[in-house]
C-alpha cells in the first residue's frame, strides 16, 4: 500500500511510484499536484494512506453575508470546476464577499494570500466579522496561525515548508502576482487541493495564463467594468484630454527623445515588447551610449508626464468641481510631493508612514479631505474610500493599472456618475501609452 | 565602508579578479568634492539632482555613484523643521480642505493662518511640511577631503564590496592583536597561526546578508591595512550566480598604495577591554523602525542622529546594538530554547520588539502552541 507524506513543499510517495503525465513514474511531486495524485489513486482503486494532508479543523463557519446574482454565478462556476479556478471581477464588485462565501461553503481550513500587510489587516477584519471566529495573520511581525489565516505573499512563501499541508483551501487575492517566479513557489509548495484566484484584471498573454491555470486553475468567471457599470457599479465616463506642451517643454522633449531615437536607429534596435525594452535597459549597464539614450528617454518622458499644462488643467478641474471627492494619480513620487506642497492636498506614497496613510484615508472617507494625491501605491492592495472623480496625471501603459484606478471611483450611489480624466501630453510618446492602457 | 553592491566595478580574466581601482586623481573627483561643498546648507534634493547630472560627464556612472556614496558618508544631513512634519501637514491640509488652493495667494493665506496659530513664520512652516523626506533634509556639514584621499577611499570601499563575495580569505600581517583576531573569528570558520607573521585563513559560506558581511570584512581590513607587511588573497565568486571562483591578490606594496581608510571613522571603533560607559540616547538596543515610527520620522534620520551622537552600534539590519550589549545578548540567547524564554530575556534587556531582535540575530522560530513554547534556533 502506498503512503503519501508531505515534506518541505513536496509530496513523497512511499511505495510504488505514480505516473501522472511525466516521462516516468515518480515517488516525489510538487505539493500542488496533490489533488491529481489523489484523483489518480482514487480512480485506479489502488489502496493508499494519505498522511500528507494534515488539515486544521475549522470551527462552525456561518455568515450572514449575501451574494449578488453575478457573485452567485461566479461561486457556482468555481464549485463546478472542482473548486479550482480564477474569478475576474472589477474593483469594488465584492471579491472579498465572494471569498467569504466560498470559505463558508467549503467549511475547511483556509489560507488567504494577499500582496500587502495592509490587506492582511483588512481581510482579517472582514473574515473575523463574517465568521465571528479568530483569524490568524502572517506577515509584518505577526505569526498567528488559525484554521483561517491571512498571509502576505512573502510570508506564505517563507513558511511554505512548515504550513504547506495544513490548509485545504488557498485563496490568492490579486492572483496576477502569482506569475512572479518567487511567488510561484507558494502555489507549488502548498498542497491545498481547493484553490481560488481573485483579480480585477488578468493579462491575456498566453504564458502567464498557462502558469495560473497550472497553479490555481482556469478562469471560471469573468466580468469587466462595463458589464457592471450602471447596475452594481456606478456609471462612468472616461475623458482623455490632450494637452500641448509649452514651447520650451516641447523643444526639450524633442531634443531628448531624438537622442534616444537616434541611438536605437544607429544600433538597429527595435522596441516592440517589454522584453525588448528590458534588453535595452540591460545594455545601458555596459554601453555608455545606451545609458545616455536611456537617460535622455527618461528625461523626455519626465517632461511629457509632468508638463506644466497638465498642472494648470488640474487646478482648473479642481476649481470647477470643488465638492467632488477626487483622487489624483501620478507616476512619480516627486510630482506627488511637488503638487502636495503647491496645492496643499494630502499625499500618499510608499514613503507615507502607516498611521498617516490611515489617517488621510479615514479623513477622505469622512469627507474632511476632499482630495488625495497619490502615485502608484493606491493602485491596488489598499481599501480606498469611494471617490466620484479621478484624475490620471500620468501612468504607465498598463491596462491593469488603468482598470484598477478606474475601479477606485466606481462604488455605486444613487444618481452617481463617476468621472475619470486622463491628461495626456499631445505630440509625445505618452499618447501611445494612453492608447495602450485602454486596450484589452 | 563599502560601496553599494550594484556600484562594484571590477575586471575579471583567466581566473583572476581585480576591483577597478582609480589610479590617478581624475577631474571628476574634484568636481564631486566641489558639488558637496557647494551644497552645504542646502537641501538634499538639489544635491541629488546635481550628482545625477555629473553622471553624464563621460565617466562610468557606477564610478560616479560610488564616489558620491563615499562623499555622502562624510556628510551630515539634518532636518531643520521647527514643527513636527506630521503635525504641520495635518494642520495645513485640514485648513486647506475647505477650499481649492490654486494660486500663490491662496496658498499663502492657508500657510499664514496655520503659522500664526503655531507661532512660527510661514517659511518655517513651509520648510517643516515635508521635512521628514530625504530630499528635504539639509546638508549641514561635510568633512572636506582631497581628490587623492577620495580616490583611495573609493578604491578601498570598492574592494570591500567585492570582498563580500569571498568564499575564502587568506590574510597575512605582522603583530598580533586581540580585537582583530576576535573579528576574524566572527567572520567565518577561521584558523589563525604564526607568532611574528600572522596567517589567518577564513572559510566563508555564500550569504544573502552581504551588507553585514561587508561590514565585518571592513572592520578587519581597516586594521589589517595599517599593519606592516600585510597581504590578502581572496577567492571570490562574483556575481554569486557565476560558477567560477576567481582569485584576487593585494598587499602593502602592490595595490596597497592605492587604498586608504577614512581615519576618522576608524577612531570611533571601541577597543575590547575599554570600559568607558556613555548612556546612549536611544538605549543599548535600537529597533530603528520602532523609534522612527514613534518620532514620526524616517529611519535614516534616526541613524543620522545616532551617528552625530557618536555612540558606536553594530547594525544588524534594522536593529542597532552597542558592542557590549551585543555579546551579552548573543551569549544569553545561545543558552535559550523557547520563544517565551527569549521574550523574557530580551524584555529584561529593555527590548519591546523582541521578534525583530531575534530575527536580527539570525534566529528562526518553529511555531508551536502555546506560542511561548515555540522553539528558537539558529541555522
Amino acid at each position: 500500500m502506498r503512503i503519501l507524506e508531505y515534506s518541505r513543499g513536496r509530496i513523497l510517495i512511499d511505495g510504488d511510484p505514480v505516473y501522472l503525465d511525466q516521462l516516468e513514474p515518480m515517488n516525489s511531486f510538487p505539493a500542488n499536484l496533490y489533488y491529481r495524485i489523489i484523483e489518480h489513486l482514487d480512480s485506479s482503486n489502488e489502496p493508499y494512506r494519505d498522511r500528507a494532508g494534515v488539515f486544521l479543523k475549522t470551527p462552525k463557519l456561518e455568515t450572514t453575508f449575501k451574494l449578488r446574482d453575478y457573485q452567485v454565478d461566479a461561486l457556482k462556476y468555481w464549485t463546478k470546476a472542482n473548486c479550482r479556478g480564477i474569478v475576474v471581477l472589477p474593483t469594488g464588485s465584492g471579491k472579498t464577499v465572494l471569498a467569504v462565501k466560498a470559505i463558508e461553503k467549503q467549511k475547511c481550513s483556509t489560507l488567504v494570500v494577499v500582496p500587502t500587510i495592509v490587506l492582511v489587516e483588512q481581510w482579517r477584519q472582514v473574515l473575523q466579522q463574517a465568521f465571528n471566529t479568530p483569524v490568524g495573520a502572517l506577515g509584518g511581525g505577526q505569526e498567528d496561525i488559525e484554521p483561517i489565516t491571512v498571509s502576505t505573499y512573502d510570508s506564505a512563501r517563507l513558511r511554505a515548508h512548515k504550513l504547506g499541508n495544513i490548509f485545504k483551501l488557498i485563496i490568492f487575492d490579486e492572483v496576477h502576482h502569482l506569475t512572479a517566479p518567487s511567488n510561484r513557489r507558494i502555489a507549488e509548495r502548498y498542497l491545498a487541493p481547493k484553490r481560488l484566484g481573485l483579480t480585477a484584471t488578468l493579462q491575456k498573454a498566453e504564458a502567464p495564463l498557462l502558469i495560473l491555470e497550472e497553479l490555481v486553475g482556469p478562469t471560471v468567471y469573468e466580468l469587466g467594468v462595463t458589464d457592471l457599470a450602471g447596475s452594481h457599479l456606478a456609471d462612468f465616463t472616461v475623458k482623455t484630454i490632450r494637452l500641448p506642451l509649452s514651447g520650451a517643454e516641447q523643444y526639450k522633449y524633442n531634443r531628448q527623445y531624438d537622442i534616444y531615437r537616434e541611438y536605437l536607429k544607429s544600433r538597429n534596435i527595435k522596441i516592440r515588447s517589454p522584453r525588448d525594452y528590458l534588453n535595452f535597459v540591460k545594455r545601458s549597464g555596459r554601453d555608455p551610449e545606451a545609458r545616455r539614450a536611456l537617460t535622455a528617454r527618461n528625461s523626455a518622458m519626465d517632461i511629457a508626464l509632468n508638463s506644466s499644462s497638465k498642472i494648470a488643467y488640474l487646478k482648473q478641474l479642481l476649481k470647477s468641481n470643488p465638492s467632488d471627492k477626487t483622487l489624483i494619480f501620478t507616476s512619480h513620487n516627486k510630482l506627488v510631493y511637488t503638487l502636495s506642497k503647491e496645492l496643499l492636498v494630502p499625499a500618499i506614497t510608499h514613503q507615507t508612514p502607516q498611521e498617516e496613510r490611515e489617517e488621510i484615508l479615514s479623513r477622505f472617507h469622512s469627507g474632511d479631505y476632499k482630495r488625495v494625491l497619490t502615485s502608484r501605491v493606491l493602485d491596488e492592495g489598499v481599501d480606498v474610500p469611494d471617490a466620484s472623480m479621478a484624475v490620471i496625471l500620468s501612468g504607465s501603459g498598463s491596462n491593469r493599472q488603468f482598470v484598477q484606478r478606474l475601479g477606485r471611483i466606481l462604488r455605486p450611489s444613487p444618481g452617481k456618475e463617476a468621472l475619470l480624466f486622463e491628461l495626456v501630453s499631445a505630440g509625445t510618446a505618452e499618447v501611445y501609452m494612453s492608447h495602450r492602457r485602454k486596450q484589452r | 565602508m563599502n560601496l553599494p553592491f550594484d556600484h562594484i566595478r571590477m575586471f575579471r580574466r583567466s581566473g583572476v579578479i581585480k576591483p577597478a581601482f582609480i589610479r590617478e586623481p581624475l577631474g571628476i573627483l574634484d568636481t564631486l568634492i566641489a558639488v558637496f561643498k557647494d551644497h552645504v546648507d542646502k537641501k538634499r534634493g538639489p544635491l541629488t539632482e546635481t550628482l545625477s547630472d555629473c553622471e553624464h560627464l563621460g565617466y562610468d556612472f557606477r564610478m560616479v555613484r560610488g564616489l558620491a556614496s563615499v562623499l555622502e558618508a562624510r556628510s551630515v544631513f539634518q532636518s531643520r523643521s521647527r514643527m513636527s512634519p506630521l503635525e504641520a501637514r495635518r494642520q495645513v491640509f485640514t485648513e486647506a480642505a475647505s477650499r481649492i488652493v490654486a494660486s500663490k495667494e491662496e496658498r499663502l493665506a492657508v500657510l499664514k493662518a496655520v503659522a500664526t496659530r503655531n507661532g512660527i513664520s510661514v517659511a518655517e512652516l513651509d520648510d517643516s511640511l515635508y521635512a521628514d523626506l530625504d530630499d528635504e533634509q539639509y546638508l549641514v556639514s561635510f568633512r572636506d577631503i582631497t581628490a587623492e584621499e577620495l580616490m583611495k577611499q573609493y578604491n578601498y570601499a570598492n574592494m570591500i564590496a567585492l570582498l563580500a563575495y569571498s568564499l575564502r580569505l587568506e590574510i597575512y600581517y605582522r603583530g598580533s592583536e586581540e580585537y582583530l583576531e576576535h573579528q576574524i573569528n566572527r567572520l567565518g570558520k577561521a584558523t589563525i597561526s604564526g607568532n611574528g607573521r600572522i596567517k589567518a585563513v577564513i572559510e566563508l559560506k555564500s550569504t544573502r546578508r552581504l551588507s553585514q558581511r561587508a561590514s565585518k570584512i571592513d572592520e578587519i581590513m581597516r586594521r589589517v591595512v595599517q599593519k606592516e607587511g600585510w597581504s590578502l588573497r581572496a577567492y571570490i565568486k562574483y556575481p554569486q550566480r557565476y560558477k567560477t571562483v576567481c582569485v584576487f591578490d593585494i598587499n602593502n606594496k602592490d595595490g596597497g598604495d592605492l587604498i586608504a581608510v577614512d581615519e576618522e571613522e576608524n577612531e570611533t571603533i571601541i577597543e575590547i577591554g575599554v570600559t568607558k560607559k556613555k548612556e546612549p540616547k536611544y538605549g543599548d538596543i535600537v529597533v530603528l523602525e520602532d523609534v522612527a515610527r514613534l518620532k514620526g520620522v524616517i529611519t535614516a534620520q534616526i541613524k543620522k542622529e545616532i551617528r552625530e551622537e557618536g555612540t558606536r552600534y553594530r547594525d544588524l539590519g534594522g536593529v542597532l546594538v552597542t558592542p557590549e550589549k551585543h555579546w551579552e545578548i548573543k551569549d544569553g540567547l545561545a543558552k535559550l530554547e523557547t520563544l517565551g524564554e527569549a521574550q523574557r530575556f530580551l524584555k529584561e534587556q529593555g527590548v519591546s520588539d523582541f521578534l525583530a531582535v531575534l530575527e536580527a540575530y539570525g534566529y528562526q522560530v518553529e511555531w508551536l502552541k502555546p506560542r511561548g513554547n515555540s522553539k528558537i534556533y539558529r541555522l
